[in-house]
């Protein structure tokens, strides 16, 4: 176990290690040309160049810079943008909390629907009720989420006033106005996901279902029901629970968008106008708190594995 | 199932060496655990030496993991010892350095595995001519087909069309269209039916009498192994305990572990010779990481005493040609145990 | 194709559900959908009844008419004609994305496969990288980095899908090794490139064009995503993405000025996904064995 552990551990801080890198050229790319010049505008005098230039040790040499970028990031220093004149930190610090809420909303949503629905799926596997629930849930997967989302907004905003409120209030000021501006957004990112957990966990389970210690479990006169929900669910859960790890980048994909449509101020959000207003210093930041959060969610997946499969500690 | 057929050159000047193994040994490291932990290895191969003529067979049984199929992958240079020698071929090249020139051809116990399904028969066969112009490989690749019997028309078909037969006959073809000095035939008869493996059997026979190949015949059946082979190698753990003439399988086994397995062989009903005492070895062969101080064999011979159990036999020539690695030759017998301290093994 | 479809492993004992007749309507359906776009990409600038871009072809957000069987949206431009137009982008983007990451992954999984050892080690770390990174992060760095546009931003999707080509290769490459028919190849002195070629490409096609399908699909959405965020092909090209980005604010009034640009593409993702899951199950567990080796 503390092998197992270890081993996560140190690949998880050198996947980040590495990322850290490309991010940082990533960022540094962004803007084309010389950075300083970029800053202070076509028009500055070449000793202000200069002097931004020394300001953001843009005079070292690049790994120097990225050096000293990742030991400040160690620190918990990620910068101060240059562009806003504010502390990454604080910005990241109001966008985060913003996009965790929704991503984990909508993981919830869609594992609660998925899972189910799935199980049902496999149980009646190749049947027209097979399909009858696998077709639906394709057409909804096919709906991306921008236009889930618009479609959801259009709801919340036409019908549904009382449960949608525009304007973004934290969860620890009022948690009730906090979830009414939550809840459809983290529909609109959870409910497309849900397709992806139910067609994991319908092939899970029909895999298992073939099995045969489920054939035993029947000629030892298990009730149906147990045999699906307690004896195949279990073994069928580790892929399902893998796959997890894989939707936490679907719903990364989905915060982008559904924070745009919702003009909720998180993370994704943030990327974006960093982007298009060329602030290499925070976009490095933010993507870095992005992938690592990422990161974090596959190995608390990973450390969770475990508890469910005791057989991949052997491996 | 007596063994009637006389060596090709049994008189007369020797045939060339094609197959020359000096004290070859393999090793494969396991991963360590812990970092603490020394780190092992299995010893697959350790420390065999055979030497093989052209137009000769020479036979390896042994059970399974006991390092018979890591010395064909060895013959065949597609691994390579971790120490000495393996050299093949009329120059003795080392066969890493001679795999893939053609001087050794291999056919495998799966012919299903060892035929790619896309491919159809003839591009398998010419697969061995690489650098043959297109009217000569044509040429030989129909002479092979027709040599292991099959009618033209298979050369257009694909391997799922084939019976199990059908397809280790086109590996066959294509391990003798490249005229090998030596071919070797790892379990290939093993996942054949009894009807089948006597044609096949019988077809590499025929074969060795018309091109003078040299066969390696690895097997975990002794009875294919003593019909077509001159000489047989008994392999345990790693180690050849036995190497003798194929007519002393009958009566003139002198390693216990060699006579156990003799004497398990099927043999119908009254073959005219005098039964056979059935030697029913215990227990698993030992880790093959961490192989017995002695006597590889003690753990489960039933004829071991102290000092097998302390000091590892040599493999010494008892009488010419007949090679054994053990302190007891020969007190084992198949009519049972001539000093005997073991347990009364069953009757046949 | 058929010696691996045929090849069913058997039953385990349990006797499993009969597959279900209408998999194959499913599949001709989606397919014809697939067809149907494809003609209207090739065909698209011959049949628009307006030129995609002109401005004030209609009014402004005039709904559904006999002129505009589609409306027009906010700057008069005829929405029939800009759904139409908007096929041939969304179509090349999923071919670039796809047959990107078909090349690049294939090459890698192969090679880390076949050649094992060092090599092994260091592409898969690369794949599991690429992998460790959120999706849409990446291509949204890519694009940053490289401009954005309908090849960039396809490459940034391509390179995304990179490591799941790679990974299905890398497997499927290791168990097409098992078997001897390699081991015959080195025999007969055939080189790495040619056994690579020869021998492993071809076995491991059905697992390749199964993944390509499922591929499709996703790649369709992501640049429709991208190009709602801005990134696809510059305006005032159509593009559904951009397209339903634009109107967006005219949702809750004129809400056709989203709806025919968002079925239009949700349809095709539909048609992609179909055949995507038609063809997954082969991969999925009844026939895994079958599609792997």
């Amino acid at each position: 176990m503390l092998l197992y552990l270890s081993k996560k551990l140190a690949g998880a801080f050198g996947v980040l290690l590495v990322l850290s890198a490309l991010i940082f050229f990533a960022g540094r790319g962004l803007v084309p040309g010389n950075l300083a010049t970029a800053i202070a505008g076509a028009k500055a005098s070449p000793e202000t160049i200069a002097a931004i230039t020394h300001d953001l040790g843009l005079d070292k040499p690049i790994y120097q810079q990225y050096l000293d970028w990742l030991t400040a990031a160690f620190r918990g220093d990620l910068g101060t943008s240059p562009i806003s004149s504010q502390a990454n930190v604080d910005v990241i610090a109001q966008q985060t909390p913003i996009s965790l809420e929704l991503s984990l909303m909508g993981l919830l949503i869609a594992v609660v629907i998925g899972i189910p629905v799935g199980v049902m799926a496999a149980s009646r596997a190749g049947s027209g009720t097979d399909w009858g629930i696998r077709v639906p849930l394709l057409v909804v997967f096919a709906f991306p989420a921008f236009v889930s989302g618009s479609a959801a907004l259009y709801l919340g905003t036409q019908y549904l006033t009382n449960l949608y409120s525009a304007s973004y209030i934290p969860f620890s000021e009022d948690p009730m106005a906090n979830l009414q501006t939550m809840l459809l957004p983290a529909l609109a990112v959870g409910v497309p996901t849900a397709p992806l957990v139910t067609q994991m966990t319908r092939s899970s389970m029909i895999e298992v279902l073939s099995q045969p210690f489920i054939a035993t479990a029947r000629t030892n006169g298990i009730a149906e029901w147990r045999i699906t929900y307690v004896y195949a669910l279990r073994a069928a859960l580790p892929p399902v629970l893998t796959l997890i790890g894989f939707i936490f980048g679907l719903l990364v994909g989905g915060l982008f968008i559904v924070e745009e449509i919702f003009s909720l101020p998180g993370l994704g959000r943030g990327v974006l106008s960093s982007i298009s207003s060329r602030d290499f210093s925070q976009v490095t930041a933010q993507a870095l708190v992005m992938a690592g959060a990422f990161i974090l969610g596959n190995l608390l997946v990973d450390l969770a594995l475990p508890f469910v499969d005791r057989r991949i500690l052997r491996k | 199932m007596t063994d009637d057929r006389t060596p090709p050159t049994a008189q007369g000047d020797e045939p060339e060496i094609v197959l020359d193994v000096q004290d070859a040994v393999r090793h494969y490291p396991l991963r360590r655990r812990s970092l603490r932990e020394p780190r092992r290895s299995v010893h697959a191969v350790d420390g065999v030496s055979v030497r093989l003529r052209s137009g000769r067979t020479l036979g390896i049984v042994g059970e399974s993991g006991c390092g018979k199929s890591t010395l064909g992958r060895l013959i065949t240079g597609l691994e390579t010892p971790t120490s000495g020698a393996v050299r093949v071929g009329a120059n003795g090249t080392p066969a890493a350095a001679a795999s893939g020139r053609g001087t050794v051809q291999a056919v495998f116990q799966d012919p299903a595995s060892a035929l790619d399904p896309r491919m159809m028969v003839r591009q398998s066969v010419a697969e061995a001519l690489g650098g043959v112009g297109r009217d000569e490989r044509d040429r030989r690749v129909d002479e092979a087909i027709a040599a292991v019997g099959l009618t033209p028309d298979f050369g257009s078909r694909y391997p799922h069309e084939l019976s199990g037969g059908q397809q280790q006959r086109v590996c066959i073809a294509r391990a003798i269209v490249g005229e090998p000095d030596l071919i070797l035939l790892d379990e290939a008869v093993s996942s054949l039916d009894a009807s089948l493996q006597a044609q096949i059997l019988d077809l590499l026979e025929r074969l060795q009498r018309d091109t003078g190949t040299a066969y390696v015949f690895i097997s975990h059946d002794l009875r294919a192994v003593r019909q077509v082979s001159h000489s047989v190698a008994v392999m345990y753990l790693g180690q050849v305990v036995e190497q003798a003439p194929a007519e002393a399988f009958d009566r003139g086994l002198l390693h216990p572990y060699a006579v156990a397995l003799r004497s398990t062989e099927p043999r119908i009903l009254d073959d005219g010779v005098e039964p056979v005492e059935r030697v029913v070895l215990r227990g698993e062969p030992p880790s093959a990481v961490a192989p017995p101080a002695g006597c590889r064999f003690a753990p489960r011979c039933p004829i071991v005493e102290d000092h097998c159990r302390r000091v590892a036999p040599d493999l010494v020539e008892a009488t010419p040609g007949h090679l054994v690695r053990c302190h007891r030759p020969g007190d084992l017998t198949l009519s049972g145990v001539a000093r005997a301290d073991a347990g009364t093994p069953a009757e046949v | 194709m058929s010696t691996i479809a045929e090849r069913r492993p058997p039953s385990r004992g349990v006797r499993l559900p009969r597959r279900w007749p209408v998999r194959g309507v499913v599949a001709n359906i989606a397919l014809s959908l697939i067809l149907l776009y494809v003609v209207l990409a090739v065909l698209g600038p011959y049949i628009t009844p307006f030129a995609p871009n002109q401005v004030g072809a209609g009014p402004n957000l005039s709904p559904p008419s006999s002129d505009h069987w589609f409306g027009t949206d906010a700057l008069g431009r005829d929405q029939l004609s800009r759904v139409i137009t908007a096929v041939r982008p969304a179509l090349l983007a999923a071919l670039y994305a796809v047959t990107f990451a078909l090349a690049i992954g294939t090459v890698i999984g192969i090679a880390a496969g076949f050649l094992g050892g060092l090599w092994d080690g260091a592409l898969s770390r690369v794949v599991d990288l690429l992998f460790a990174i959120p999706e849409y992060l990446l291509a949204i760095l890519v694009i940053a980095v490289m401009g954005s546009g309908l090849v960039n931003a396809s490459l940034a999707i391509g390179i995304v899908c990179i490591p799941r080509f790679a990974r299905i290769a890398r497997g499927s490459t290791l168990s097409i090794m098992e078997r001897s028919f390699i081991d015959a190849a080195r025999l007969c002195g055939r080189g790495r490139l040619w056994i690579m070629r020869r021998h492993i490409l071809p076995n491991i096609a059905s697992p390749l064009v199964i993944m390509t399908a499922i591929n499709l699909s996703t790649a369709e959405a992501a640049y429709a995503a991208l190009s709602f965020l801005g990134f696809g092909v510059r305006p005032p090209a159509a593009d559904y993405g951009s397209m339903i980005s634009a109107s967006q604010q005219y949702l809750l009034t004129d809400p056709w000025v989203v709806a025919f640009p968002a079925i239009a593409f949700v349809v095709l993702v539909l048609a992609f996904n179909l055949i995507g899951d038609v063809m997954r199950d082969r991969l999925d567990p009844r026939s895994r064995t079958s599609a792997g080796a």
